[in-house]
């Protein structure tokens, strides 16, 4: 390609783009930062804007705090286990489907239908169906383990609340993994997989040795955007477990929701989230430098 | 049946509502080159991937050395093909993407080296191997794709217009480099092409396709000078073979073309007269390629040069004869004409090719 | 169509498509339990809503009939405030999510075609885009409420569209381009050589390739902005209220009302589904030149 790009390109792919981000996203984000180097509070009684000056503080408590690091971690393990499963039963789902069958297209649609239902009535019916008069105990487990699945009590032992979160976020987003590895895998030209065909390779290892490899980077970005967003995680811990028991399953998204509008201490808050931004990007730019641009 | 490695049977494949091979049948003898040619859409693609096993026909039988294998996935036929844009695995090495297709046959790590060693030695190959395939030129990547092919030893290699994407001096080296590899391996070559100077050079026999239908198959020889259609007269031979419509007549010996605008005096001598009697006075079309055309002061055609052509070694001229008839005429550089001259030429008859003007089909041979 | 191996009696082929077969029912089940357990608390009466059954012992419309009539809503709310009808909200959420994804996937397309072929924008502007994904949402809000009260946006759908599009644009850039970089560049350099102008080698050359990319970045961005609710609820009040934030508002001193939720998140999640059927097919192009005809 000509080292220059031609005059039309260069508009086009910036102009637009710095608009609808800088008009809409850098003036609130700068008060953000703001925010998060004064002290204020709307039970102080004063303006935002006139809020003393407070340094570093903010986020020095921070990283003294025992439940906002807690709530790192475990938001950290969470994602760590809802992506991996993810990809892999996505992965799975990809390969079942590349071969044309019977009803394939309704099977697709409803394999997709989770992404179409907002996050919160998600979590409103994985929390009904967990709760001890819900399906999950009467019908499935009885099923399997008898009278003794009326005991249990998911959303009261750590363990199980988190389970159940982590099967939330997997059911509705699995989808979402499945639909970019299988747009990509069967984007494949088909005349690499005709070639290793007619020199004897099976499907199965047509799948291993010649798609995936072909898809690499579309991988990485599809588990990077998963994991931007599943570390987010809020409407399912808020709806279904309410961070507990106690706090075993609250999300850092769910504590700084706490911070602003149960306690009203906003600047924490933004420097708590300020803090899981920053760490958030440096983990990902890692991760882009290794996967993405050393694969190339 | 041991000298025949290939058979198709009246194979039919549709699409839909386009028939694109339609009741093929041919057969390949062990160690020739054999190939499929005819314009874009001729449906020689389609019946490669047949033979391959990667379109299953509506109809017919593939035999492949003896062998039922219409119903046979491509992995499990003895065949390999080249695609036309080679098709190599571009996150590969050379090396693994040659030895690509050993992995399935159970040899062990030195045999398979060694086996990949030899032929990328034999094509130029061995400077290559640690390369990834996505990073080297064209004609490596299409030496790749022969290599990957030849090292499992196919009883057919079947190649898909593999010279169409090179530049003509590549081309040039390749079309003797694959005569020079399947006489070396004795390989039985299925070629499917558009090029017919290409099909010409490099062929044991043609199948000259059409709409989905085999119109002749012959060697080049075979096909250049007896056609049995005005498409497979016109498909083949640089410059166009001239055409001209209409009534042959004979009288005194002489042989006269009656057309539209008069008559075209053809011959003053004819021997046998007999051979024109059953297309008196039948509407013919007749062939003469450019080579057989030649300048005579003493000929009995008269034209004026009206465009001159060169085409390297040779020139191609464009002569008015009568009215509204244009004849191609080849000649040497040596010829000095220019364009208005009025010259005079003589038919060689003895390769002159009528067909019936209305199915196309060919009448008499001079021959 | 795809040659399988020969044999008739291939025992190993049928045993693996056995099992193929019914882990696709699996995932079928997997999918399709809690969603029959959602149609069928959509038609189960107030006092089913707590029970495991799938089947309502007593059916009911009144889910349904409660969702478009705010006298049959308010009788059940313990304030005064009365509901709209949902049909204003799902028209809202059709605006919304369709402008914003246009929107979105518009200029992301571009961002990653010049990403991709000219490094315009560079890497570091690439990147910045991810971190509109990384922010947790909740002290974001505050600030965004007060600037959009200044630009008038509040309770707009408007305002919206445009935060759904910013926020949502950096999937399109980087899915796209994932496509955009597996396309060989040769293939543009050529037209260019060839003469056409860099508009039409985007067409012509990119486009056909690049489209499943579109349509699946597309996909997302609709359906996240046709199911956001922090920022919907905090934006807006009664103009602009989209369906989300209408669901969240069936609750009543009592507890939420499950039902009606149940029955607006069927209603709501048609258009998707619909949209999502018809554009499937662009998310296929395994087809490779001239080999298959029509």
């Amino acid at each position: 390609m000509p080292e220059k790009p031609p005059r039309s390109i260069v508009y086009l792919s910036n102009i637009p783009l710095n608009l609808l981000l800088n008009g809409i996203l850098i003036i609130p984000f700068a008060v953000m930062i703001y925010l998060a180097f004064v002290k204020w509070s709307p039970l102080m009684g004063i303006n935002w804007w006139q809020a003393p000056f407070a340094g570093l503080a903010n986020f020095q408590r921070a990283l003294e705090d025992d439940r906002f690091i807690a709530a790192l971690q475990r938001t950290a393990v969470f994602v760590v286990a809802t992506v991996s499963i993810e990809f892999l039963l996505g992965l799975l789902l990809s390969y079942l489907l590349l071969g044309e069958f019977f009803g394939k297209k309704i099977v697709i649609a409803l394999l997709v239908y989770p992404l179409m239902l907002p996050p919160v009535v998600v979590a409103t019916i994985f929390y009904l169906f967990f709760q001890p008069y819900g399906p999950v105990n009467n019908i499935f487990l009885k099923f399997i383990i008898g009278e003794k699945a009326l005991d249990i009590y998911w959303f009261l032992q750590p363990d199980l609340a988190f389970i159940t979160i982590l099967l939330a976020d997997i059911w509705q987003w699995t989808p979402f993994m499945f639909l970019i590895l299988y747009s990509g895998l069967s984007a494949v030209p088909k005349r690499f997989i005709e070639a290793a065909e007619v020199l004897g390779a099976s499907s199965w290892y047509i799948f291993w040795r010649i798609r995936l490899p072909l898809i690499k980077q579309l991988v990485a970005v599809a588990i990077i955007l998963r994991a931007l967003e599943a570390f987010k995680v809020f409407d399912y811990a808020y709806v279904m477990t309410g961070g507990g028991p106690g706090t075993a399953t609250e999300t850092v998204s769910l504590y700084i929701y706490r911070l602003s509008i149960l306690y009203s201490d906003i600047s924490y808050a933004a420097s708590v989230s300020l803090i899981v931004l920053l760490m958030i990007a440096i983990a990902s730019r890692l991760f882009i430098y290794f996967v993405i641009e050393r694969g190339r | 049946m041991s000298n025949i490695v290939l058979r198709l049977e009246n194979i039919t494949k549709r699409f839909g509502d386009l028939v694109a091979v339609n009741n093929v049948s041919f057969d390949v003898k062990r160690g020739e080159v054999f190939s499929l040619l005819g314009p874009s859409g001729c449906g020689k693609t389609t019946t490669l991937r047949i033979i391959a096993g990667l379109e299953k026909p509506d109809s017919g039988k593939v035999y492949i050395d003896g062998e039922d294998v219409t119903y046979k996935s491509s992995r499990e036929r003895k065949v390999c093909l080249v695609f036309q844009e080679y098709a190599v695995f571009p996150h590969m090495s050379v090396y693994d993407n040659i030895a690509f297709g050993l992995r399935f046959k159970k040899l062990n790590k030195e045999e398979v080296s060694k086996r990949v060693r030899e032929i990328a030695e034999l094509l130029d190959l061995d400077e290559l191997l640690s390369i990834r395939a996505s990073k080297i030129g064209l004609s490596e990547q299409q030496r790749v794709a022969i290599a990957r092919c030849l090292v499992v030893e196919p009883s057919i290699l079947l190649l898909d217009e593999p010279l169409t994407l090179l530049d003509a001096r590549i081309k040039e080296r390749m079309r003797r480099e694959l005569r020079r590899l399947q006489r070396e391996f004795k390989i039985t070559v299925i070629y499917v092409t558009h090029d017919q100077l290409e099909a010409m050079m490099l062929s044991d026999r043609i199948a000259v396709m059409n709409k989905g239908r085999i119109i002749q198959i012959g060697s080049p020889k075979e096909i250049y000078e007896k056609p049995s259609n005005l498409f497979v007269a016109t498909f083949v031979g640089s410059p166009t073979i001239n055409l001209i419509e209409g009534v042959l007549r004979v009288s005194n010996n002489r042989l006269m073309l009656s057309a539209g605008n008069g008559d075209i005096l053809l011959s003053d001598y004819i021997e046998k007269p007999e051979v024109f009697r059953e297309i008196f006075n039948k509407e013919v079309i007749i062939g003469v390629r450019p080579e057989d055309i030649i300048i005579d002061p003493g000929g009995l055609l008269q034209g004026e040069i009206r465009y001159i052509e060169a085409l390297g070694d040779r020139m191609v001229l464009h002569i008015n004869v009568f009215k509204s008839i244009m004849l191609r005429v080849l000649t040497d550089l040596y010829t000095r004409v220019s364009i208005g001259d009025k010259i005079r030429l003589r038919i060689n008859i003895s390769n002159l090719h009528i067909f019936d003007k209305v199915s196309g089909e060919r009448i008499i041979n001079m021959r | 169509m795809q040659m399988v191996d020969s044999g008739v009696f291939n025992m190993r082929r049928i045993i693996i498509n056995i099992i193929k077969y019914m882990v696709i029912l699996f995932f079928i089940l997997w999918i399709a339990i809690p969603v029959a357990w959602i149609i069928s608390l959509s038609f189960k009466p107030y006092g089913e809503w707590r029970t495991a059954s799938f089947i309502p012992n007593k059916p009911t419309l009144d889910n349904y009939i409660m969702l478009f009539s705010p006298r049959v809503l308010s009788a059940f709310i313990a304030y005064t405030a009365v509901i709209e009808p949902i049909t204003r909200p799902m028209i809202n959420s059709v605006i919304v999510a369709s402008v914003a994804t246009l929107i979105a996937v518009g200029i992301g397309f571009f961002v990653a075609y010049g990403a991709s072929r000219y490094n315009s924008p560079g890497p570091f502007t690439l990147f910045f885009t991810l971190l509109t994904r990384m922010l947790p949402p909740a002290t974001f809000v505050t600030p965004l409420v007060v600037y959009y009260t200044t630009l008038s946006l509040l309770d707009n759908v408007i305002g919206l569209i445009l935060l759904y599009a910013a926020a949502s644009v950096t999937y399109a850039i980087w899915i796209i381009k994932g496509f955009i970089d597996s396309i060989p560049v040769e293939w543009e350099e050529v037209a260019l050589i060839e003469g056409a102008k860099p508009i039409e080698v985007i067409r012509r050359v990119v486009l056909p390739i690049a489209r499943p990319g579109i349509v699946v970045s597309g996909l997302f961005i609709f359906l996240l902005s046709w199911t956001e609710l922090l920022f919907a609820l905090v934006l807006t009040s009664s103009q602009a209220v989209t369906l989300p934030v209408q669901i969240s508002k069936y609750v009543t001193g009592v507890g939420p009302l499950y039902g009606a939720q149940a029955a607006a998140a069927l209603i709501g999640s048609l258009p998707p589904v619909i949209i999502g059927y018809i554009i499937q097919r662009h998310l296929i192009t395994g087809f490779t030149f001239g080999l298959v005809r029509t």
